[in-house]
């Protein structure tokens, strides 16, 4: 039995609308072996998201964690108190948001934004942490680091600002990487740049992988193993393998045939 | 022939240095040619930046090309007043990347379908024949007659698609431009629109440049691709051809990249001068040389 890195037990999100309340993450398990990547796919509104945003605790204030527990490294989440959720946000699971552009603050330069996460979880000084941030730019197969340090983040096109954001997300080097559909505004060419950035980072960090998206072809040649869900639930997981070549459920039959 | 470009250019300038002393020229669009006939369905691929979208601005004459001229039905709308293309522009329509940026949210669904009726010179017609034709496109695109009423942002991506596409078939147009029609939506409404696309096209005989950086899109609408690359088209052929004889090596690139998920440097190499012009390598298949 392969350790697991983060177990997710029966988790329930809730949404309120008026006096009712919808579920919109329905009793979810899902659990993720270590230096696996594991790909949750789904058709928007699915529930996707929420789940990655529920593991590091940032859900929008109308969404409530109702019920369920998750589990990291032994110790559940759901328990932890805002300035201890602090110290794990971040240093050890990191994400890679959506839509680049919003994510990265648009005054400060993309330099300085790796950097902060540095300042914050380690205890390495200024000019450590100026080396560091330059070698995590090279890492992700961004050219001339030095001066990607001093741009904007308007400055960079989104398959540069991309590659900055998960600089940052790995910048602490930690275990787990929630990626919420990082490939989807991307144009092909780059987003296969993407895949192999990840695939490397896997391999090179020991890195877990959460994958969030709708696109099965990404899935299928990234992931070890697979999830999908529908409507806040997940109807089947298994091998990627297994899934693509028969799958059980009738959702994920229609979103193979779409794809 | 329904459209005809024939060497169109278009550069941007740009300012750069610290007052905007030096200009810099982009050419997004660099000596294109490209015929499309009645019927035809032609994708034009390409990654962000290589002038795809400004291309499609150029032929709706929603931008204005350096050079070069565009025939849409034997008549040059590069040239001569706006007004004067009101008939051109009703037989072309646009079909826009984003249904959330692209509908008005001041606008009632009605006033967004009747729009197109007030831009017409000379070409009035009665109230209830613009509803029996606002009818007919809702029914050509499955929705209900009862949304006239409703606003934008009380659709989802894929509704507002449709209606964003029944707008452009509304005044029943010869010419579909899809600019990424269906890149921001998630796989099972991408694959309804593309049916829906492919059957609106049988039903109204109607003629698409589809627009979109993914391959894989295209293969399923287009039967003719154009793949374009700095501003240049480099390869021109069937889609039966390019997916299994490509012969530039930018099309090897984006066929690795978006069907194996396999980043190959094969643009590294290309380079381009004026004197090259799409050349005929047998069966339609026209590259770059």
């Amino acid at each position: 039995m392969v350790p697991k890195i983060i177990k997710i037990q029966n988790l329930i999100v809730s949404v309120k609308q008026g006096e009712q309340s919808k579920n919109i993450v329905d009793k979810v398990s899902l659990s993720i072996a270590e230096n696996s990547i594991v790909g949750l796919v789904g058709g928007s509104g699915s529930g996707k998201t929420t789940i990655g945003l529920s593991i590091i605790r940032l859900l929008a204030a109308a969404l409530k964690i109702d019920g369920g527990e998750i589990l990291f490294e032994g110790y559940n989440l759901l328990t932890y108190s805002g300035s201890k959720m602090r110290e794990i946000r971040g240093k050890k699971i990191g994400m890679v948001f959506q839509e680049p552009l919003y994510a990265f603050n648009p005054v400060f330069r993309v330099g300085e934004q790796i950097n902060e996460v540095l300042r914050f979880h380690t205890r390495l000084d200024v000019n450590k942490r100026k080396a560091k941030v330059l070698e995590l730019i090279d890492m992700v197969g961004l050219p001339y680091p030095d001066k990607i340090y001093e741009n904007y983040p308007h400055q960079l096109s989104g398959g540069m600002r991309q590659r900055a954001m998960i600089a940052q997300a790995i910048a602490t080097e930690p275990k787990l990487l929630i990626a919420d559909e990082p490939t989807s505004n991307l144009d092909v060419t780059v987003q296969a740049k993407i895949i192999e950035l990840f695939q490397d980072l896997n391999k090179k960090l020991n890195l877990s992988i959460l994958l969030i998206t709708h696109d099965l072809g990404v899935v299928s040649h990234l992931c070890d193993s697979i999830a999908v869900m529908t409507n806040g639930k997940i109807v089947e997981t298994g091998k990627t393998d297994e899934v693509m070549r028969s799958p059980k459920d009738k959702y994920t039959e229609a979103l193979l045939s779409c794809s | 022939m329904l459209l005809e470009i024939k060497n169109i250019k278009k550069s941007f300038y740009q300012k750069t240095g610290v007052f905007g002393e030096n200009r810099s020229c982009v050419k997004a669009v660099d000596n294109v040619d490209l015929v499309i006939n009645q019927g035809e369905n032609i994708g034009l691929v390409g990654e962000s930046g290589c002038g795809k979208t400004t291309l499609a601005r150029i032929v709706l004459r929603l931008l204005k090309s350096d050079s070069g001229s565009i025939l849409f039905n034997g008549v040059d709308i590069t040239k001569g007043s706006s007004a004067k293309l009101k008939h051109a522009r009703r037989n072309m329509q646009m079909v826009f990347q984003d249904p959330y940026s692209s509908l008005d949210p001041r606008f009632t669904i009605e006033n967004i379908m009747e729009e197109g009726f007030t831009l017409g010179k000379g070409e009035w017609c009665s109230k209830s024949t613009r509803r029996e034709r606002i009818f007919e496109t809702f029914a050509a695109v499955n929705l209900n007659r009862d949304i006239l009423e409703r606003y934008p942002h009380e659709f989802s991506g894929g509704e507002r698609q449709r209606i964003a596409i029944a707008r452009s078939l509304v005044l029943n147009p010869k010419l579909l431009i899809l600019d990424e029609a269906v890149s921001s939506l998630d796989v099972i409404i991408q694959k309804q629109i593309v049916d829906l696309l492919a059957d609106l096209r049988k039903r109204y005989d109607l003629t698409y440049l589809f627009i979109s950086h993914n391959l894989k899109v295209v293969q399923k609408i287009c039967q003719k691709i154009a793949v374009m690359y700095k501003g240049k088209i480099v390869e021109l052929a069937s889609a039966d051809d390019i997916f299994k004889d490509p012969l530039h090596p930018y099309t090897k690139e984006l066929l690795a990249a978006s069907v194996e998920y396999r980043s190959v440097k094969g643009s590294a190499k290309i380079e381009f001068n004026d004197e090259m012009r799409l050349v005929d390598m047998g069966r339609n298949h026209f590259l770059l040389k």
